[in-house]
């Protein structure tokens, strides 16, 4: 999606682009009905395209055995290989962090500080979300605090905020009475018509696919890059970056799904492989890694979730899949002492996981169905995400083992931190009294540790070339002409969900390269 | 043959996006004894546009029909099996176990397929149950569910099984599991007209915003 | 000048006069310069939908720059906004008559028809001069449009003497005494203001009005502009009053059909907001018109088809590398016209069956709301249906298309295919307006004309030899 970014950016300033996409070109009418055809729904991934030449995280035979884990934690975040990547299957969440998230070593001696603040981001968060289409509230304060609208910005959300369902109004009250502050989550998802694309009317299918285009997807600049001049070869996978004079990329090549190679010249080149296949794509053409950083500091908001059935009927399922959360641990003196804290109810049609359980009980007949929709209508999941610290040793490499067109598979080694599983603790005794406000029966609160799918530190920012990989403007500090538009570059995780950032950044480059093209 | 056939094919959903040759697949054939309300039989001229369809099929007997005959084109992948998918007692006990009379036939061929893959003892499991039901004289599936049949161990698994594939639309769980039904799962009902089915949706844009929810 | 008082003094009319707002009559309206005339500037301006033609960019409203594609090629309207240099800010009260009345511009060469002149010369002075002020009042806004770009001989604006000759009678209204007041006001809406035969009546061989098929249903640009006479089976006969008001107010009747393209943006812009009385007007008017039948249409385009659920056939059975146009159905469609087209319950999205549009006996309109979406803001709700041009081929957009039309339309229809698609898809993105094909009348007309004189010439120079 950031490539699609950076690329329409580019051409429509009347550059000349070329997009290689690793993977196929898949109408959305077609996932759509991949996933209802087939069986295992809980899979966000399962309905993309498995193939051999580049494959995605899992949900597929050469999936399944591509991501090569060797450390303690499972590290296998959502991740296709498709035109429009990865935000083909993301709930839209489009959150700013807040400027604080970019000062965490200065303020809580913690982490890495970012190399530049929120000041010189803010104008390009407000050029990602008029690009994307971000619905929000303006009035809500974002560092969880129930102050004032907050983060500061120059300009309203594009569109305002999408309406709350009964089940996120009944749990925003009632979490608030409760003294937590439950503010709306902004989304890339229409609140109206924009853009071209329809609102959003709650097919509630966010994840794995929306079956309408109402959420922003990578594809969407992908194809207005296209009809507006640039190439985008499908199938292309980029295996190469070739040093030239001067410390400067030259070429990039790619291999055909038949392993045939062919090699493609640029004045630029931008790398928007995803915060996995970015630095692998840097380690296979040792490239960028003076600093030894790439795929280093490897990062995502790795989460717990709570499963209780409450009381009171509140229905979750109608509308998008999520809405808001609690955000009163997003910031304060407790950084110094454990992670930023993020809960977030999920709003999902629930049938699968309440009928599950009650068959697996023996419930059949009237009672099947009388339970289902008391379930269902009771169903509520609390999803948590932590903020993460950059550590070297959590970091992907190149495996021995090679997939299809013979390039290493990624090897992942990532474990949490004690600073994690500091405020694990404290999440655990917030779920306590969330059973208690909603009177609720536990169904699962010991998840397990989760993947949250948002990849950062893997080519981390900084001001210093010796300990990272990229400048502010995510150019590698080693090559003048290779930018990096991925997550990846991320410094300071927060606890927000890197999306827009990562938009506001490839934005941001584009517009570096466009000045000096 | 006066009765009409309906012909349909299968591609293992698990390996669409896979390259042609990797392609696994089957034919089905299945007996019109219940007459589809909405969908007409697919003409074979609509059939003929369908890439692997070189597949001509024949014959079925009347109602009770179990019988189908494909015959695979050259070319047809080694792996595709001549089927007998159709088979009114599970049909039957099907829609006993579920409580839903109107259970569609087809949706039943699928499900069978599934559950003798994953148990290939599964026929005469369900033989058996459908033979223990009819002996008590069970009226419908809550009496089967009180009844001392329910509290068997195997028959109860027997029952699960088959609830589960049509409840959840797939038999198994995983990527391994096996397609039944989306749509028409039965665990959309209790909650139809209040939350959608995934990818569908009960209302225009921002629909929800003011919807109020049942209380129960 | 009244043109009431001029024509009729019966009771009856005078009456029906004050009931619906002093259409005809002597009113602060026509004082030159008063907000009144401003105001009614603004109602007669809405009503004509100039708008449509006339704004490419609603942030530049009249700045002109619409290309309305011809078999012939491009028109561009022109900047009507009150700039001196680029817009018309330095036309008489003269001139601007003139071009509205008579077809002819500033400089006095022929309009193209495309400006349906035709329609608006039967607008009274004090009308036209109405717009005008309040067009004065609009922002200036410089913008220099591309000239319109028509092949010779179609760049000869002298040739549509020869489309007027045959096609256009400059007049203004005249009621008719002998029928009420709604229906002369309905007749002066449909006829001079709205000009609904632009559209909806076909063309004849010189591409003129073909008056005896009036409003039996003609093109615009890639849309079928359906027929609206009160034929019960081709027509509006099976509409109620209050069906064709709601169509017109908001673009969607239930279990009718939906505005889309070229009438949708004729409801959103203009007809959504007239005076509910001005709606019902136009319909005693249209109820008036002799019925036409097409013998093609056996049933109303709106009573075809039913509900039709083939997912349970399919789940699990398809085939996504060669996709049937029910598998595209599914996948591109069917998340929100339902799984057995009937729509929502609130028919937001509506139901497929019960269509105009896919009840028609021409999937035209079908594969143009598929290929264009569907965008219209009126009544108060927003319907945005997402363009498919992009993503779906030309062959996948006829076999969806046929599908549709097999299950939920009229199967008679379904007969799309690639090419029928392609021809259609050019229209695409060019013509978001009322774009009329009045042009090719004008040409078709003039080289008629230039035919006849040369063959009277040659037939005068054989007989003198």
């Amino acid at each position: 999606m950031l490539g699609s970014l950076a690329a329409h950016s580019l051409v429509t300033a009347g550059k000349s682009v070329i997009i290689l996409e690793a993977g196929p070109r898949v109408p959305r009418w077609k996932i759509v009905e991949n996933y209802r055809n087939r069986p295992n729904k809980l899979d966000y991934n399962a309905p993309y395209p498995d193939q051999p030449w580049a494959p995605k995280s899992s949900g597929g035979p050469f999936a399944d055995d591509y991501l090569q884990n060797i450390g303690p934690f499972t590290f296998k975040p959502g991740m296709l290989r498709l035109v429009g990547g990865t935000t083909l299957h993301y709930a839209g969440a489009a959150w700013r962090y807040i400027p604080n998230d970019f000062k965490v070593k200065t303020l809580y001696g913690v982490g890495r500080d970012w190399p530049i603040g929120y000041d010189d981001l803010e104008p390009w968060y407000q050029l990602a979300e008029e690009a994307m289409g971000v619905s929000g509230s303006s009035t809500d304060d974002q560092s969880g605090q129930g102050g004032g609208a907050y983060p500061p910005r120059a300009k309203p959300y594009p569109m305002a905020m999408r309406p709350w369902s009964h089940y996120t109004r009944r749990l925003a009250e009632t979490f608030t009475a409760a003294g937590f502050h439950f503010i709306d989550e902004p989304n890339s998802t229409n609140s109206r018509p924009y853009d071209g694309r329809p609102a959003c009317s709650g097919h509630n299918n966010c994840m794995p696919i929306c079956p309408i285009g109402a959420l922003y997807s990578g594809e969407v600049h992908a194809y207005k890059a296209e009809r507006a001049g640039a190439r985008l070869l499908e199938n292309a996978v980029a295996w190469k970056l070739e040093k030239g004079a001067g410390g400067k990329i030259v070429a990039v090549h790619y291999k055909s799904p038949d392993g045939t190679s062919t090699r493609l010249t640029a004045k630029y080149v931008i790398v928007a492989a995803h915060g996995v296949e970015t630095p692998k794509l840097l380690l296979m053409s040792e490239v960028a890694n003076s600093s030894d950083q790439v795929g280093r500091n490897l990062m995502d908001h790795t989460g717990i979730a709570l499963n209780m059935s409450a009381k009171e009927a509140l229905w979750p399922g109608q509308g998008p899949v999520q809405q808001g959360g609690i955000f009163d641990r997003r910031d304060g003196e407790h950084r110094k002492r454990y992670a930023a804290i993020k809960h977030s109810p999920r709003n999902g049609v629930v049938n699968q996981l309440v009928t599950e359980p009650l068959l697996k009980q023996g419930v059949i007949g009237s009672e099947l169905d009388r339970r289902i929709r008391h379930d269902a209508a009771r169903f509520v999941e609390i999803s948590t995400t932590f903020e993460v610290l950059p550590h070297a040793q959590n970091r992907i490499t190149l495996s021995d083992k090679k997939d299809a067109i013979g390039l290493p598979k990624p090897q992942i080694y990532y474990d949490v931190d004690d600073y994690f599983r500091a405020a694990v603790t404290v999440a655990k005794e917030d779920y306590k009294r969330f059973v208690t406000l909603f009177d609720a029966t536990v169904i699962n609160d010991d998840s397990g540790l989760q993947n949250r799918d948002h990849i950062m530190g893997t080519v981390i920012m900084g001001s210093d070339s010796r300990d990272s990989v990229v400048d502010g403007n995510c150019r590698t500090h080693d090559h003048p002409n290779l930018f990096l538009a991925t997550t990846g570059v991320i410094p300071a995780s927060g606890v927000i969900n890197p999306t827009l950032t990562g938009a506001a950044l490839a934005l941001l480059s584009a517009d570096v390269i466009r000045r000096e093209i | 043959m006066r009765c009409r056939m309906r012909l349909s094919h299968a591609t293992t959903a698990m390996l669409l996006y896979s390259a042609r040759y990797m392609k696994l697949l089957w034919s089905i054939a299945v007996s019109d004894e219940q007459p589809p309300r909405s969908s007409p039989p697919l003409a074979l001229a609509e059939l003929s546009r369908r890439r692997f369809l070189a597949v001509s099929a024949l014959a079925a007997s009347a109602a009770t029909s179990a019988a189908a005959l494909v015959a695979a084109a050259p070319g047809f992948a080694q792996g595709a099996v001549a089927r007998t998918d159709s088979d009114p007692a599970f049909l039957e006990l099907a829609r006993f176990l579920t409580g839903k009379p109107d259970l569609d036939a087809r949706i039943a061929v699928l499900a069978r397929q599934g559950l003798i893959a994953a148990d290939p003892a599964f026929a005469e499991r369900s033989a058996a149950l459908e033979r223990a039901i009819k002996e008590a004289e069970l009226t419908d599936v809550d009496a089967f569910a009180g009844s001392a049949l329910y509290a068997d161990v195997g028959h109860k698994a027997t029952a699960i099984a088959v609830i589960s594939a049509f409840y959840l639309g797939q038999v198994g769980e995983g990527n391994s599991a096996k397609f039944v039904s989306f749509e028409k799962a039965l665990m959309y009902g209790p909650t139809a007209g209040v939350v959608v089915i995934p990818t569908y949706t009960l209302g225009g844009p921002n629909y929800w915003g003011t919807l109020t929810v049942p209380n129960d | 000048m009244s043109t009431a008082s001029r024509v009729s003094g019966r009771l009856v009319w005078l009456l029906a006069l004050c009931m619906s707002g002093g259409v005809f009559a002597q009113t602060p309206g026509n004082v030159p310069g008063s907000a009144a005339q401003i105001e009614r500037g603004r109602y007669l301006a809405t009503a004509a939908d100039c708008i449509a033609c006339h704004t490419v960019d609603f942030a530049k409203p009249f700045a002109g720059g619409v290309p309305i594609p011809t078999p012939f090629g491009q028109i561009i309207a022109p900047n009507i906004t009150p700039d001196p240099d680029t817009g018309i800010g330095s036309w008489t009260d003269d001139e601007f008559y003139r071009a509205m009345h008579e077809g002819t511009g500033k400089h006095g060469e022929n309009l193209y028809p495309a400006f349906p002149y035709d329609a608006f010369t039967k607008l009274s002075r004090d009308d036209v001069m109405a717009i005008k002020a309040w067009l004065f009042t609009l922002a200036p806004i410089r913008q220099v449009n591309p000239p319109s770009q028509l092949k010779f001989p179609f760049n000869q604006r002298w040739l549509l003497s020869g489309w007027k000759l045959l096609n256009f009678r400059k007049g203004e209204f005249q009621p008719d005494p002998a029928r009420d007041a709604a229906w002369n006001r309905g007749a002066w809406l449909v006829e001079a203001l709205a000009h609904c035969g632009t559209c909806h009546t076909p063309r004849n061989f010189s591409m003129g009005t073909d008056n005896r098929q009036k409003f039996g249903g003609g093109t615009v640009g890639s849309w079928q502009a359906h027929n609206i006479t009160p034929d019960p089976v081709s027509g509006i006969g099976g509409w109620t009053d209050d069906e064709l008001v709601a169509y017109m107010r908001t673009g969607t009747v239930e279990g009718k059909g939906g505005a889309a393209g070229e009438m949708g943006a004729a409801v959103e812009h203009s007809l959504s907001k007239l005076p509910d009385q001005d709606l019902r007007d136009i319909v005693t008017y249209l109820r008036t018109q002799r019925p036409i039948r097409d013998a093609a249409e056996t049933r109303p385009r709106y009573s075809w088809g039913v509900a039709s659920e083939d997912v349970t056939a399919f789940r699990g059975n398809e085939d996504l590398d060669d996709p049937d146009g029910r598998a595209i159905y599914y996948g591109a469609c069917a998340s929100c016209h339902g799984m057995s087209g009937s729509g929502t319950g609130d028919q937001v999205f509506p139901s497929l069956f019960n269509s105009t549009t896919t009840g028609a006996v021409r999937a035209d309109n079908l594969v143009m709301v598929i290929l264009n979406g569907v965008h219209r803001s009126a009544g108060g709700e927003t319907v945005s249906m997402q363009a498919s041009d992009y993503e779906l081929s030309s062959a996948e957009v006829a076999l969806v298309a046929n599908y549709v039309l097999k299950t939920y339309g009229n199967p008679v229809a379904a007969t799309v295919d690639a090419a029928t698609v392609d021809v259609l898809r050019r229209n695409i993105g060019e013509q978001p307006l009322v774009a009329k094909l009045a042009l090719p009348g004008m040409i078709a007309g003039g080289i008629v004309i230039v035919l006849l004189l040369i063959w009277l010439l040659s037939r005068r120079r054989r007989r003198s030899m």
